[in-house]
């Protein structure tokens, strides 16, 4: 009768909000993938993940349901590498049912993980998947005699860390005269709820001097891009409302934590073409103030207590699981009024050197409503992730012209297989 | 291939631009194509509830419509018990579709929901007590031995199951209560009933005490 008790522990105070507002194409699945120079071979993929899991054992559980809270619970389940067999960032928690919460999958040279935002933010997603792509072509390619690598150095426990509960002071309630309502994308969706992938690669040096032509930084450069595309496609009237880009930002930058769980933030930029002119310049010096304004760990630590104050409500949290779902993802249903697009910069993956000439790039793409960017690069190549639910893929179009019309050169590779329109 | 349009390179073998839909330049090669042709999925996860439901309103329809065209002497609406009835078994089928995926969670929600479709069902048509006398009680038990036995055939270790056994023994005690109280007629099933429901609790404190304490902790973790 005597069988082992797995140990369990609480969602993280980010992770929290996912499960009750997960729905249709935003199911909180982001993709990290690496595309090697190599076809991938399925069993060393299998050996490399095996090991990778060894350094992250908090990675392997599944989600249930306690009365008052969803939890995670250690299991002995062992992932399983096979090739590329659904759509993008498709839903990996299916109610109670005893499925890890990530995925490992490849396709030809890339290798896909597939992870639920409960378990990890960007950061601690792709420590994983670079240790994962590490130790795979470290066993690949033995007799090169690749340096071990592993990006997070932190001890088991210190990755398990929930770093909101650490920096979390209770303080007044300050009152977020922010945005009432932005501007939202319209348009026809996928059918089935399924999120449509187009990954843009192009030279970082290029998109830097870019930048510098308009004399700011690559990300500034980019949200600004980011906003005129969306622009294009708005009518008069839309203007009316400015366009709000949210974006994620990664506290362990400013609150020193070595956890490969959840900490993040999110700050918004916005644009109002009412108030404003809408000339390029102009788009980039109002981005551009309003990063500095929102930079700062004075101004993130109060979004971040404002979250996690969520957690400590007693009236939250004596309420029932069902009702806090119900709660939680009306609450959601009226925050997303509020955004118009989300772009997520992860930044460089920076990886011993000898590694770099078998890998070409790094992508990442996040499930989203609407439409959403994750950046990263990778020695020279920046690859832009955009994950749409929609058929029209304007926004893109715009986007990308205008990158290559400031004579960038991109590639694009898509999951979208459009048919020819006659 | 090249979008003379977009000035971007295309990868693999698309038909036209996937940004702008229009014209490639080059030739395709779907050797380069990054991304598989995922197969559309036709199947639907709510195919089965929508059967059961249309099934539902026809039958509920077909009877009131044929019990209005073919009146009965007295005229009886045996059609509203045909509707009550339907009812009554979509709820519980919709609860157990809803809940497929832990067996040991519907076995409660359907020994809760049968006991309540009883009672009303007894007390709309002349109280006449069998819902207490028999179905609670044989309810209860039935649901306890079959939980006892899906987990020996699931597998399922006994703190997987314990919390669930907990309720169905607690529910299992409410008819000795009614039994004191006075309510129950026939007294030997309400007497099995909670037999069992203490036979099995004492079981699971002696042999599993601690992992039900553990389990709980964990499920009423704040």
């Amino acid at each position: 009768m005597n069988k082992k008790q797995h140990a369990w522990s609480r969602l993280d105070n980010a992770a929290k909000i996912f499960p009750s507002t997960s729905e249709k194409t935003d199911t909180r699945v982001f993709r990290f993938c690496c595309e090697l120079k190599e076809d991938v071979d399925s069993e060393i993929l299998q050996t490399a993940l095996d090991k990778a899991l060894i350094e992250f054992p908090h990675f392997r559980c599944v989600m249930k349901k306690g009365l008052f809270w969803y939890y995670l619970e250690q299991t002995d389940i062992k992932p399983e590498v096979r090739e590329e067999y659904k759509h993008p960032c498709a839903a990996l928690y299916m109610g109670e049912s005893d499925r890890l919460l990530f995925e490992v999958t490849y396709y030809k040279k890339r290798i896909n993980l597939e992870i639920y935002h409960v378990l990890a933010d960007g950061t601690g997603a792709m420590q994983f998947l670079t240790k994962i792509v590490c130790s795979y072509l470290s066993e690949a390619h033995k007799d090169k005699d690749l340096p071990y690598f592993t990006e997070n150095t932190a001890s088991v426990s210190e990755k398990g860390d929930d770093s909101f509960r650490k920096y979390y002071r209770k303080q007044k309630r300050i009152k977020d005269n922010s945005i009432k309502k932005a501007y939202r994308l319209k348009g026809m969706k996928n059918e089935d709820d399924i999120l449509d992938i187009t990954e843009v690669n192009m030279s970082v040096k290029n998109v830097i001097e870019a930048a510098h032509r308009n004399n700011t930084t690559m990300t500034v450069y980019l949200t600004a891009v980011f906003i005129d595309a969306i622009h294009q496609t708005m009518s008069a009237a839309d203007e009316n409302l400015p366009v709000v880009i949210m974006v994620p930002v990664n506290l362990r930058n400013f609150f020193p934590s070595e956890t490969a769980k959840n900490f993040f933030g999110m700050i918004s930029v916005s644009y109002s073409y009412k108030e404003r002119s809408g000339e390029f310049s102009d788009i980039i010096k109002s981005v551009n103030e309003q990063f500095k304004e929102k930079l700062t760990k004075e101004k993130l630590s109060i979004r971040m207590n404002r979250l996690a104050s969520l957690e400590y409500n007693p009236f939250i949290k004596i309420a029932p699981l069902p009702f806090k779902n119900f709660v939680l993802h009306t609450a959601r249903r009226i925050g997303v009024r509020r955004e118009t697009v989300v772009i997520s910069n992860i930044g460089k993956v920076t990886l011993p050197e000898q590694f770099g000439e078998y890998i070409d790039h790094f992508g990442i793409f996040a499930s989203t409503l609407k439409l959403q960017l994750c950046v990263c690069s990778f020695n020279d190549t920046l690859t832009l992730g955009f994950t749409s639910a929609f058929v029209s893929t304007q926004v893109q179009c715009n986007f990308v012209r205008t990158l290559t019309s400031a004579g960038i050169t991109a590639e694009i590779q898509s999951t979208n297989f459009p048919k020819k329109e006659d | 291939m090249y979008c003379n349009k977009c000035e971007v390179t295309v990868k693999g073998a698309k038909s036209c631009c996937p940004l702008c839909r229009g014209e490639l330049s080059g030739e395709p090669d779907i050797n380069e194509e990054a991304f598989p042709r995922i197969k559309d999925k036709v199947y639907d996860k709510n195919r089965f509830l929508k059967i059961v439901t249309f099934a539902a309103i026809v039958t509920i329809v077909c009877s009131v419509a044929v019990n209005m065209i073919i009146p009965m002497k007295n005229h009886v609406w045996w059609s509203l018990f045909v509707s009550a009835g339907v009812v009554c078994a979509w709820i519980s089928i919709v609860t157990a579709i809803m809940k497929r995926r832990n067996i040991l969670k519907n076995i409660n929600w359907q020994l809760f929901l049968i006991t309540f479709f009883a009672i009303m069902w007894d007390e709309y048509t002349g109280w006449r007590g069998w819902s207490l006398d028999y179905v609670f009680p044989f309810a209860c038990i039935a649901s306890m031995v079959c939980m006892y036995i899906l987990s020996k055939i699931l597998k399922i270790p006994p703190r997987g199951f314990a919390l669930y056994m907990m309720f169905d023994i607690f529910f299992g005690i409410i008819p000795g209560i009614l039994m004191f109280a006075g309510l129950i007629n026939v007294r030997y099933p309400t007497i099995c009933c909670v037999a069992c429901s203490i036979i099995s609790i004492s079981a699971i404190l002696i042999f599993e005490g601690k992992g039900i304490m553990e389990d709980i902790r964990r499920k009423l973790h704040m």
